[in-house]
């Protein structure tokens, strides 16, 4: 009997540990794998990278240049990271084929730093905000503390 | 000169404090794992899904950490981020899946619900501003599938049966 209270109280301590992990990682700060290659030279495919969750930063705060992580528009269950290129009120790239001129109020434009093989805003247009899930901070891993900045000033 | 004695109730009082803390950032964890992954309680606060929904109401969702987006069916009414306002929330029921046709009178340019898109309309035509207005919604801003209107509460209601 002692032995399965003790088994309850610490598998309550780990839903607890679960909940708190869980907590901090939608509201404070997350980490992603990068899977794919659209935005080399930027990240690489298989690095660690840690971010601002969507619930830390301030949405309407995001500037140009920053590398956030979104939730597809096309494909729900898939995650995106792309770099903002565009803001509200901006115009659309010349070349885009859909029919927007500008990016609509509330959303943005995102592209990929390997422009050749990157499916972003130029494919499926402008991303609302809302699907953002974080902004990024730096890489991990492979760790080097003399990486250069990945959100950048454009 | 301040005792011991009192320097002692402090250091307790302190550590009561501290532990109370805690428990309330447990208790706000938990609470906000169960909103993620069990059920999600929402409020309504916009008339556009009248009759169906009225402002003040109490809703039950089914959150996005157990609800399949695949799954959702038109009729179905879910809780949205708003694609066009950050931070807000909107609730509307699914008319259109994707590959459907667009309705007829929506000025936008596209002709069908782009894949991973949903068709969002309110029920109060009149005064709801949804997928007519800002156009197919991506998948991923559902935050929620609708079950039941817990307050006030009604054990006959119907909430996702498409009405023409």
């Amino acid at each position: 009997m002692d032995n399965v209270r003790r088994l309850l109280i610490n598998g309550g301590k780990v839903l607890l540990a679960g909940c708190v992990f869980r907590t901090f990682q939608n509201h404070v700060c997350d980490f992603w794998i990068i899977a794919g290659n659209s935005m080399e030279p930027t990240v690489y495919d298989g690095q660690i990278v840690v971010g601002w969750s969507s619930g830390w930063i301030n949405l309407n705060n995001l500037k140009r240049g920053d590398v956030i992580v979104a939730r597809s528009p096309t494909q729900p269950k898939e995650t995106i990271c792309k770099r903002i290129v565009g803001l509200q009120g901006d115009r659309v790239p010349a070349n885009y084929k859909g029919p927007e001129l500008f990016v609509p109020a509330g959303q943005v434009w995102l592209e990929g730093d390997h422009k050749a093989v990157s499916r972003d805003s130029n494919t499926f247009g402008a991303v609302p905000l809302n699907l953002v899930q974080g902004k990024l901070i730096c890489r991990v891993w492979p760790f080097d503390l003399s990486q250069e900045k990945i959100n950048k000033i454009i | 000169f301040t005792s011991l004695r009192e320097i002692f109730t402090l250091m307790d009082n302190v550590r009561k404090f501290v532990r109370l803390g805690k428990r309330l950032v447990l208790a706000g964890c938990v609470y906000k794992t169960f909103t993620q992954h069990c059920y999600d309680f929402w409020i309504i606060n916009e008339n556009s899904m009248e009759p169906t929904l009225y402002d003040g109401q109490l809703v039950v969702s089914c959150p996005p950490g157990r609800l399949d987006l695949e799954q959702l069916k038109r009729g179905d009414v879910v809780l949205a981020k708003n694609p066009t306002c950050p931070r807000e929330y909107v609730c509307k029921r699914i008319v259109g899946l994707q590959g459907d046709r667009v309705p007829g009178d929506y000025r936008g340019p596209e002709m069908f619900v782009p894949a991973g898109q949903v068709w969002l309309e309110g029920d109060n035509r009149a005064v709801s501003r949804d997928s007519n207005t800002y156009g197919a919604v991506p998948l991923g801003l559902i935050q929620g599938k609708l079950i039941c209107v817990v307050w006030p509460m009604d054990l006959n209601q119907k909430l996702h049966c498409l009405h023409q």
